[in-house]
């Protein structure tokens, strides 16, 4: 009796409980206005990242995630729309002279920074020329902390000279002899020019970069060495609070300077959640709960259960809505060629002809990559370049065989066994190797496969340690250049005992690299576009990596969210984002 | 008194510089370079060279050790290298989330443990008793944090009673999961502890005689049985303490709870050195704090055990 008793107090306690928690639980009351254009203002967009955030002083930002946060607290020069065109941003208009050297930007003269205590009475001041040439002279000064230094370093006029000379001071405890940069000049308020050492045309692309935002010196002063967990720029969302691992939250900026086509003021929201859920199966299980609005990446073992053949959704996930968009991305394995087993193209391209790329992305991707790699290094969906101009790989066994035997190596016999590094993370990463081993038997080719840590991998990789490795890359911005550096012979060091961290494959040609210095010098855009071709089918007849899919970004949102597109570098941009709730 | 504890923390300083040593060699033995990985798959060779000097670490390795030695002294951890954060102010602002996902689930499993194990002492090798038993068996055998996916599937995704991630500034409904996760094991050895304890106590003749008299029966277990066969518990219980504050790794992981685990796991898929450190500090003082502590309180619960 009394132990029936005691298990029903026990039971009551637990509902009690359970209710008592749910009462505490913060209610979503969201307040929403009618706008113009159909349009509705208000509520919080709950946004996750797969990763933690690095920084939010743009100086330190290198990565896609930190660059999401601050895209909504910060402002650029000049923007990315959601098609990889460059649009104006602070800088109404600009300018590049003939000879490729001089930019010239026409900055607005309506912005003001966000309301901070950093300013006197704790009201935004107005945003000046001066503050860009701030903004930019801090990223080539080593002292804070600055990640972006080699993107400006080798190409604005008098960057090499002030970097070194900080660096020098620095190390000798003295006043730098100089700080300013002759490239950087603010010419008036509103007009900024940048002087180049040699023409560099995709230089514009710097400009959309996370260390292109522009801060103002008083935040920075204020704030100090924690400026990135105090950020403050121009943007539409203001910096509330960080919990790190957890969440940051943004409110609206109301005095953002930017009204939308039908005179409303953007942005739309009153603020902007940013979780930090790393787990895609977590993610996706939040996301169905509702407590989240989007869902980035599928991961592959669920793939089938989310997406149909047609690419629409499945019933269980019908009431969702999914975007998709080819990303500006390329999965290869690398070759070292000038290891003893890779040294010979023939074998490299006897590799590339016996990979069914198709079987791999039906069968082991399950359509969840766009198309396979087919053309070179460059994906298709580079703007203002057409990749397919560019003929690369598709399968022929009979020719991989045809070519393992003029090597003297007919079936494979006697040809060394092949070690793949490939990195831990993504399920998809080994069982692509485990298909691409199955494959290359066909040729009599025996793969072992070597799972290492991503670190590891990287290093091993730099030191030329990985003759056959896999990596893929993401675009920093949207020029072939960005891939084809990747390539180019004089990032290769003179000592082969020393780390080459971008051109990895070690691969020199100097056809190559004059026909790549003459695109990247060339202003006209369809002139440089051809040089790029031109430059890249040298690379992929000599096979330097094996290639294999470029890559697509899925994403599941909310159907209530709206005006918030994908794009091809998974930027993200909350300007113009509503929930019709 | 006074000679146990200076000897106890004579001792802790030298676990400390053993921890810190042993730490500070297996990062550096630990392949990959964090400047590399700050700056991404495109630096250049002069960027990485100019990031490893920023990171001092180019010097050789008993100067940085020297150098972080010092610093940790003077309560200085340095900067996480991927976030840029003061470590030490970091791991502060974190603990409280550990410290209560801990305490929390110490609490839950000290009362239902100590509950059923008396249940189950009171009607031994009844169903009930079977039952708790061998609930107690999965409890300990179950790999916690497959227990934890079943529950965040369960309870989170399918019934939808409790979010699945996030923190308590958002409700007390948050610790929920995460908290009832990390009580199974310690429950199930609270309550299996606790039965066996109170058995050997039930047949003790002051019990016995306790009955003889008359004496209510839910006194005689409370009053007479419970508070003799309490004593291993308390000690368990506080052993589990120092357990729980460091070892929520994999709980703080699942439910995306931001602790100290979560803080280390992090550090380290990001070769963040310092934080690393910090961390693995951070939890060596609470070891060997709460063990201290725990000693102390058990040399007075039990005159037995003499503190020198």
């Amino acid at each position: 009796m009394k132990l029936k008793f005691i298990f029903r107090s026990f039971l009551l306690t637990c509902i009690t409980f359970i209710l008592a928690l749910n009462c505490g639980k913060k209610s979503g009351g969201e307040n929403f206005t009618e706008l113009k254009g159909g349009i509705k203002g208000g509520g919080i967009f709950i946004a996750n990242e797969n990763e933690n955030i690095r920084s939010l002083d743009p100086v330190g930002i290198n990565d896609v995630v930190s660059h999401h946060v601050a895209h909504q607290i910060y402002d650029l020069l000049v923007d990315l729309d959601t098609n990889l065109q460059l649009k104006p941003m602070l800088a109404k208009s600009w300018e590049i002279s003939p000879d490729g050297l001089i930019y010239t930007f026409h900055l607005r003269n309506d912005v003001y920074f966000q309301d901070n205590k950093c300013f006197p009475d704790g009201k935004g001041r107005k945003f000046l020329a001066s503050d860009v040439e701030y903004s930019f002279k801090r990223v080539l000064d080593p002292r804070t902390g600055s990640l972006g230094f080699d993107f400006y370093r080798n190409y604005v006029k008098g960057a090499k000279e002030f970097n070194d000379e900080i660096t020098k001071a620095t190390n000798e405890k003295r006043e730098p002899k100089f700080t300013s940069i002759e490239g950087y000049k603010a010419l008036d308020d509103t007009t900024f020019q940048i002087t180049l050492l040699k023409p560099f045309a995709p230089f514009i692309n710097y400009m959309c970069l996370g260390f292109a935002y522009i801060v103002p010196k008083e935040a920075v002063e204020k704030y100090g060495k924690d400026f990135f967990q105090n950020p403050v720029g121009t943007g539409p969302f203001v910096f509330e609070n960080w919990t790190p691992d957890l969440e940051i939250n943004l409110k609206k900026n109301p005095n953002y300077w930017y009204k939308d086509e039908f005179g409303n003021n953007v942005p739309y929201l009153d603020g902007v959640k940013f979780r930090f859920i790393k787990d895609l199966s977590q993610q996706l299980l939040e996301f169905k709960n509702g407590t989240i609005y989007e869902s980035y990446r599928i991961p592959n073992e669920l793939f089938k259960t989310i997406v149909n053949d047609d690419r629409t959704l499945t019933p269980e996930y019908s009431n969702f809505v999914i975007q998709r968009k080819t990303s500006l991305s390329t999965q290869y394995y690398g070759f070292l060629v000038t290891s003893k087993v890779f040294s010979d193209v023939r074998i490299r391209q006897a590799f590339n002809y016996a990979i069914d790329r198709d079987k791999i992305l039906k069968f082991v991707l399950q359509g969840s990559a766009t198309e396979p790699a087919i053309y070179g290094m460059v994906p298709p969906v580079m703007p203002n370049y057409d990749s397919k101009k560019v003929k690369g790989y598709s399968f022929d066994l009979a020719k991989a065989r045809q070519l393992m035997t003029e090597t003297g190596y007919p079936d494979g016999k006697g040809f060394p066994e092949v070690t793949l590094n490939i990195n831990e993370g993504g399920g998809r990463n080994t069982q692509i190797a485990e298909a691409i081993q199955d494959m290359l038997k066909e040729i009599g080719v025996t793969v072992k496969l070597q799972l290492l840590q991503f670190a590891q991998h990287l290093d091993n990789i730099d030191a030329g340690r990985s003759d056959f490795y896999r990596l893929g890359w993401n675009a920093d911005y949207p020029d072939p250049e960005t891939f084809l550096n990747l390539f180019y012979g004089k990032n290769v060091p003179a000592n082969p005992k020393d780390v080459s961290p971008i051109n990895s494959f070690r691969y020199k040609n100097p056809k190559y690299d004059e026909l790549f210095e003459k695109a990247i010098a060339t202003t006209d855009v369809s002139e440089r576009n051809r040089l790029y071709e031109e430059a890249e089918q040298i690379a992929v007849n000599d096979a330097v990596c094996l290639f294999i899919y470029y890559d697509e970004d899925w994403r599941l949102v909310q159907n209530f969210v709206r005006g918030f597109a994908l794009d091809p570098m998974h930027r993200v941009n909350m300007r113009f984002t509503w929930l019709d709730k | 008194m006074a000679t146990f504890i200076i000897r106890k923390l004579l001792y802790s300083i030298l676990i400390l510089i053993g921890v810190i040593t042993v730490t500070f060699c297996l990062m550096y033995v630990i392949p990959g370079d964090p400047a590399r990985l700050m700056l991404g798959q495109r630096a250049d060779i002069a960027s990485i060279d100019a990031v490893r000097k920023q990171l001092g670490l180019d010097d050789p390795l008993y100067i940085q050790y020297g150098r972080f030695m010092l610093k940790a002294v003077q309560g200085d951890l340095g900067r996480s290298y991927s976030s840029n954060r003061d470590v030490l102010t970091t791991i502060i602002d974190t603990f409280p989330a550990s410290a209560l996902l801990a305490v929390s689930a110490l609490i839950v499993s000290s009362i239902l443990g100590i509950l059923i194990g008396v249940i189950s002492s009171v009607k031994p090798y009844t169903f009930a008793d079977n039952l708790s038993m061998l609930m107690a068996l999965f409890g300990i055998s179950f790999p916690t944090f497959a227990f934890g996916l079943i529950m965040a599937l369960v309870f989170g995704a399918w019934l939808k009673w409790f979010p699945i991630s996030g923190y308590i500034n958002n409700g007390m409904i948050y610790l929920v999961l995460p908290m009832l996760t990390l009580a199974l094991r310690p429950l199930s050895i609270i309550a299996r502890l606790t039965r066996s304890s109170m058995l050997d106590v039930l047949g003790h003749d002051y019990v016995r005689t306790a009955r003889a008299k008359g004496v209510n029966e839910w006194k005689v277990i409370i009053r007479h049985a419970l508070r003799n066969a309490l004593n291993p518990v308390i000690t368990t219980i506080s052993a589990w303490l120092a357990a729980l504050l460091g070892g929520t790794f994999f709980i703080e992981y699942i439910f995306n709870w931001p602790g100290i685990g979560l803080l280390a796991i992090n550090s380290i898929l990001s070769l963040d050195f310092p934080m690393i450190q910090g961390t693995v500090l951070f939890t060596a003082v609470i070891f060997i704090l709460v063990n201290m502590i725990v000693d102390i309180i058990y040399a007075f619960l039990d005159p037995k055990v003499k503190l020198s």
